[in-house]
């Protein structure tokens, strides 16, 4: 319902004027409208739902076959998509084909007239940060200005592949890992995503990251209702920077990208391509909450912050995992459907459930929280 | 004696987060009047001074009921016209 205002006026005499009103409403935020995500590896359910704005894979397949399958398994108008047999040593001329042969089968084989309008993000590598070293760091960039070049192919004098763009898939740990931090990159964030800051612009991508919340694993019995920090101070601190690092590596990226392209106002994108934390079993209005109002909600306080677009956010949903089995407190694959709200249907549409974004609570237990029982400690 | 009439306007319909709601409410009241008095007034030592007052009849009040749980700061005010902007 519109937030309304009623007016009367009343003359000295006590004599009252009939109410008038007026009604407004607050838009949705303008820097980015992203893409609501998840993940699809076999052995999550997407906390039951089938359709989804955005999915994240991790091979190209033979042909795009991969992208083919996510696409008509969840209908969705982007993906994101990487490969899990290129490395940083392989040739560029290697990335190019393979490239290649996953934006051809894609937008022009089989079928493909279904899928003209959706948009590939491709990245060579799923988290790439621990596998650039000095030796293989000219090639990583040889192999971001080969991959650009193949997606902005022309053909009769427009774009090929005017959907596809490139993206560098990073974590906030493996940002966290600096040059004079503990445990430090053998080459750090900065060294290895700057340079190719401009060949990921050039064809509208951008910057995807892992943003887990630090200790997911270990909040199922003892949530902690920890906002993220959007401090610049607090970027590096583990807890609480670990989304603010995010931004702050991109946008220094785009510094860059801009002068290498020579271009000042040269744009660079940003996404969530995983995260997720564990579920609360005693608490089920704790964790819908806590992905609205602090995951999401951070995500799009730090987009206008940075002017970083957000291209998706992306929920990964094996916190919880022994021997590679899913264990059974994550959210969206075992929260009962009943959940009103459940995490997977916050996650969904969060972007209508942040009263303070214009959005209505959801869960009538909602108006109280964050309660005062939750634990803080980041 | 009259009722006043009131009408409420926004200079927006739709709002970002932050940015300023101007509400205009125009008000009229058929008995509202200015009464204007003057006249001269003699001390006991036969020195006079001339004296003005005006008064208005059926002043209005503006009163809010609302759901957008906002505070409004009045802007401005004549007889007929209130603005008062709050923040979206």
């Amino acid at each position: 319902m519109s937030p309304t205002v009623t007016v009367t006026v009343t003359d000295t005499n006590g004599n009252t004027s009939a109410p008038a009103s007026a009604s407004w409403t607050v838009a949705a935020p303008t820097t980015g409208q992203p893409w609501m995500g998840s993940s699809v590896p076999s052995n999550q359910n997407q906390g039951g739902y089938q359709q989804w704005d955005y999915v994240r894979i991790y091979d190209f397949g033979t042909n795009g076959s991969e992208a083919i399958a996510a696409f008509n398994d969840h209908g969705v108008r982007g993906m994101g998509i990487s490969d899990s047999g290129i490395t940083p040593s392989t040739s560029p001329t290697s990335v190019a084909s393979q490239v290649r042969a996953l934006l051809i089968g894609f937008y022009e084989g089989s079928g493909s007239a279904a899928r003209q309008d959706v948009e590939l993000h491709v990245a060579l590598e799923n988290e790439y940060g621990d596998h650039i070293t000095t030796g293989n760091l000219s090639n990583w960039i040889a192999q971001h200005a080969a991959a650009a070049d193949t997606i902005l192919e022309m053909q009769g004098g427009v774009r090929r592949f005017p959907k596809a763009s490139l993206w560098a898939d990073p974590t906030h740990y493996q940002e966290q890992r600096r040059a004079g931090g503990s445990n430090p990159l053998p080459v750090t964030l900065d060294q290895s995503l700057h340079p190719i800051a401009r060949h990921l612009m050039r064809t509208g991508g951008g910057v995807a990251w892992s943003m887990y919340v630090p200790g997911r694993e270990s909040t199922v019995n003892d949530p902690t209702f920890d906002k993220p920090t959007t401090l610049e101070a607090d970027r590096y601190n583990l807890n609480k920077g670990y989304i603010t690092r995010c931004y702050m590596r991109t946008r220094d990226a785009r510094t860059q990208g801009r002068t290498d392209l020579g271009d000042p106002t040269a744009a660079m994108r940003i996404a969530c391509w995983e995260i997720g934390i564990g579920n609360d079993p005693n608490d089920n209005d704790h964790r819908p909450y806590f992905v609205v109002h602090s995951l999401v909600d951070t995500n799009l306080t730090l987009s206008q912050t940075y002017s970083l677009p957000i291209a998706a956010l992306t929920w990964w949903d094996q916190q919880l995992t022994k021997d590679g089995e899913l264990q059974s407190d994550n959210p969206f694959s075992h929260e009962p459907t009943a959940t009103n709200p459940s995490t997977a249907y916050a996650w969904r549409n969060a972007l209508s459930m942040d009263h303070r974004r214009g959005g209505s609570h959801a869960g009538t237990s909602w108006p109280n929280n964050p309660k005062s029982s939750w634990p803080t400690g980041a | 004696m009259a009722n006043p009439t009131a009408t409420a306007t926004l200079n927006k319909s739709t709002y970002a987060v932050g940015e300023t709601i101007t509400l205009t409410i125009n008000h009229t009241d058929a008995d509202r009047q200015t009464i204007n008095l003057s006249g001269t007034v003699t001390d006991s030592q036969g020195n006079t001074a001339n004296w003005s007052a005006s008064a208005k009849v059926d002043a209005g009040v503006v009163a809010f009921t609302q759901t957008g749980g906002k505070t409004w700061t009045l802007q401005s005010a004549t007889d007929n016209q209130s603005v008062y902007t709050a923040v979206a």
